[in-house]
């Protein structure tokens, strides 16, 4: 996987294109358009991504609409115009489509500890499920070290507030990091500021010591 | 994993006055070039869309559904979805440019641009609500299909700019016009791409890459010399 910066955000290439096309996952689609409220330059390579895109939309081979189709969804055309994604939800740190699902921002969340210094909140999927991706929000405290962890699948995490630190790369706000199964990391968060991501796991973690696993078996993850 | 650090290259999106919109035919290869017929449509798609907004013109959503409609459809379908529900995509789309149409704003994007994020999205919910996810709110796939005309300094391109970059893509080298085409219109992913052509993973990335470089730095000299 090639990751880039640009404008010193951290971000996949692959991904970017994937997004245009819409390949991605709905929680990999999420963080993508999350980063890209972020990251103006993020949101630009999008776009120009998304032109070319359209551009082959008009090559793509049409297939004729049902005879009534026109007709029938004319009759069902509601009266009014659609505001809903004009709520703002305020302004703050989260991004708007972060804020809209939450139906607030961050300093408004309601966090469940996992362990001292380090709290979750769910946004889409099950934690406890064996399988299958999940999108949750993971807070941890500056200056704590996380558990040594690897993953049954990928792991990306878009930073939103702090840093912190694998080896001798730092993540900072709007960074994504995407690390795959073959990796054992273990995320030193830098002292200061609260670190607050926005994650996406495909099935539990895999911790290294036996305490972290029986926290996990509580509090999923 | 490595972490290279890219020059950025983008542009900021120029303020368009004329307008442009791919209306290719069916089927039509590389070497498009921007016609007065592609200029008119896209003054046609903003005008339908200004009567949809302004006096809840029926027959202009009907007529450009007429257009985009059977598109949307092939695209979907071209993704795996069944023709039922590539329709049922194509309804709400059709619902949201009639009570959304007050937003678009032809000096920021195409409408052609902005009903493709729409479809994309609405195909990434319809994944969600068919994949193994569960929803944890409801509201969360309101907002992923909830696509907001994008705002002028997030879009590269406007209309008139359309036509330029097919005139772009044609002018790319015939290999990386061929994983261009593989990766846009078909959907292959850079592994299957580099099984198809034959071709390393490395180098299919390297085409793609090289591809969107060229393509955005000569659309950026292109522009900057209409301008």
């Amino acid at each position: 996987m090639s990751l880039l910066s640009k404008n010193n955000v951290v971000t996949s290439e692959t991904s970017i294109m994937d997004y245009a096309l819409g390949n991605l996952s709905p929680a990999k689609h999420f963080i993508m358009a999350c980063q890209s409220e972020i990251s103006d330059t993020v949101a630009e390579e999008i776009s120009f991504q998304e032109e070319i895109a359209t551009s082959f939309l008009g090559e793509t081979q049409s297939v004729s609409l049902s005879p009534d189709f026109l007709e029938e969804v004319l009759a069902k055309l509601p009266e009014g115009d659609s505001d809903e994604e004009t709520q703002a939800f305020g302004r703050g740190l989260a991004p708007k489509t972060l804020r809209s699902v939450l139906g607030h921002g961050l300093k408004d969340l309601k966090w469940r500890s996992m362990v001292p210094g380090v709290a979750v909140h769910d946004v889409l999927g099950n934690r406890r499920y064996e399988e299958g991706e999940r999108l949750y929000l993971l807070k941890a405290k500056g200056g704590m070290k996380m558990p040594d962890h690897s993953h049954k699948g990928e792991e990306w995490s878009l930073i939103l507030t702090g840093s912190y630190r694998v080896g001798e790369t730092t993540y900072r706000r709007g960074d994504l990091h995407i690390e795959d199964d073959t990796v054992t990391h273990a995320p030193h968060i830098d002292k200061g500021e609260d670190c607050i991501c926005l994650v996406m796991t495909q099935g539990p973690l895999l911790m290294k010591s036996w305490i972290p696993k029986i926290v996990q078996r509580i509090v999923g993850i | 994993m490595t972490l290279s650090i890219v020059e950025d290259k983008i542009s900021k999106s120029p303020q368009a006055e004329g307008k442009s919109m791919p209306s290719p035919k069916p089927g039509q290869n590389f070497g498009r070039t921007a016609s007065k017929k592609s200029v008119g449509a896209a003054r046609r798609d903003a005008q339908w869309l200004h009567n949809i907004a302004e006096r809840k013109d029926a027959k202009a959503l009907s007529d450009l559904f007429e257009i985009y409609g059977p598109k949307l459809k092939g695209w979907l379908m071209a993704r795996g979805v069944g023709a039922d529900t590539a329709e049922d995509i194509v309804q709400d789309i059709m619902i949201k440019v009639w009570t959304k149409a007050h937003k678009f704003d032809p000096s920021k994007a195409s409408f052609a641009t902005w009903v493709y994020r729409m479809t994309r999205n609405r195909w990434i919910d319809y994944k969600r609500k068919h994949g193994r996810m569960d929803v944890r709110d409801p509201e969360l796939m309101k907002v992923i299909a909830d696509d907001e005309v994008p705002s002028a300094e997030h879009n590269f391109m406007s209309q008139e700019n359309s036509d330029i970059l097919k005139k772009q893509i044609a002018r790319l080298s015939a290999p990386q016009q061929t994983a261009i085409r593989l990766a846009y219109m078909e959907f292959k992913t850079h592994k299957e791409i580099a099984s198809e052509v034959g071709v390393p993973l490395g180098t299919v990335k390297t085409r793609i890459r090289s591809a969107i470089q060229v393509l955005k730095s000569n659309m950026a000299r292109e522009i900057e010399n209409i301008r």
